[in-house]
């Protein structure tokens, strides 16, 4: 509803010159076919947001769906490589720990649980059944110590089974003991 | 109290049949557009923003138009979203283009200088300037009772402000106009 009247009266008193500018153009204007081609492009607008939405969403997954997916992903070869590749590790992991577990003590390990005495009586009891060039290999050098300083030979008894024995010891290993 | 071309507007518009309310849109728009944008030019001053601000309105007008209580004037609801918009859409560019006193007043002398459909004497030129300096609710007054000669009863029902308030505003407005023109020797 306008109020033409009413305004005129107003500015009049208000303000005379705002009254006579009021008569006057504002200076502003609107593009040519603007008014004309405006609905075009709001409904344009609304259209493409219509699409926008109405445009079909990705539909929700469910557990059985994501484990599908999974077990999918797991067959892709490259996957299954990795997997296969680990798989195997952790096996070999296993074995290797329970072979160590199972695996006796190395003899000289164990045989620090026997004491001199105990090895003495059982090298002399059988002492036949002893190669007697493992024998000299193992200790007979006073130089070095080895296997059998830790038993307290007396030399006077290896020279006794030397001379017992010289029979059957040959010229080479004689040789190298001497 | 509808007229008969809003009500028809506002059964298309609400059919729920796209074609229907498509049509309904196109006739609300060709029934406002024009008077909306002088509206919300007046407040913006620039073309483009006043166009971009003209189509918010519109799409914000059919998003919500079941919200339309239908007690008022269809014009005076889209006013009132037209002039909200302008506001909104004047004080962000504001806040991005102004950051002191001088920016200020370089940033209203060439809204107007920049814009290509504003061509008019230098006296026009100064009142737009004026105009522009007012506060937003001062401005807005000054545009429906100036340029729209819009009675002060329609204008409280628009902007839901009594008739003494919107009055004072008014004069105000007016004041600090003629101070402007004063202050530039332009009489």
């Amino acid at each position: 509803m306008k109020d033409k009247n009413g305004l005129r009266e107003e500015l009049e008193s208000l303000s005379p010159f705002l009254r006579k500018l009021k008569e006057k153009e504002t200076g502003m204007q609107a593009p040519e076919n603007y008014f004309k081609e405006l609905p075009d492009r709001v409904l344009s607008q609304i259209r493409e947001e219509i699409r926008t939405k109405a445009a079909p969403q990705k539909p929700g997954t469910s557990w059985v769906d994501n484990c599908i997916q999974y077990i999918q992903w797991f067959l892709q070869p490259r996957a299954a490589v990795a997997f296969g590749v680990v798989l195997l590790g952790i096996i070999a992991g296993v074995i290797f720990w329970n072979y160590e577990k199972t695996t006796p003590a190395p003899p000289i390990a164990a045989m620090e649980e026997v004491s001199s005495e105990e090895l003495y009586d059982y090298l002399e009891s059988n002492i036949e059944d002893f190669d007697s060039e493992l024998l000299l290999e193992l200790g007979w050098s006073e130089q070095q110590p080895g296997f059998f300083n830790e038993f307290d030979f007396d030399v006077n008894d290896i020279n006794d089974y030397l001379e017992e024995n010289i029979d059957e010891i040959d010229h080479r290993t004689l040789e190298n003991l001497f | 109290m509808l007229e008969k071309s809003d009500e028809t507007i506002l059964n298309l518009l609400l059919s729920g049949v796209p074609t229907n309310t498509e049509r309904g849109l196109r006739m609300m728009m060709e029934k406002y557009q024009e008077r909306l944008y002088w509206v919300i030019r007046r407040i913006v001053a620039q073309h483009e923003d006043a166009n971009d601000v003209l189509q918010n309105c519109f799409i914000k007008a059919y998003r919500s138009i079941h919200t339309f209580e239908q007690k008022a004037k269809l014009y005076t609801w889209l006013y009132r979203i037209a002039t909200n918009e302008a506001i909104t859409h004047l004080n962000k560019q504001k806040k991005t283009a102004v950051s002191s006193l001088d920016d200020e007043m370089s940033y209203y002398a060439n809204r107007l200088s920049g814009d290509t459909f504003f061509d008019s004497d230098a006296v026009q030129q100064h009142l737009q300037r004026a105009i522009e300096k007012l506060p937003d609710k001062q401005k807005l007054v000054f545009n429906m009772r100036y340029f729209e000669e819009l009675a002060y009863e329609e204008m409280s029902e628009i902007l839901g402000t009594s008739v003494g308030a919107l009055k004072a505003s008014f004069h105000h407005a007016v004041k600090k106009i003629e101070a402007y023109f004063n202050e530039k020797e332009i009489f």
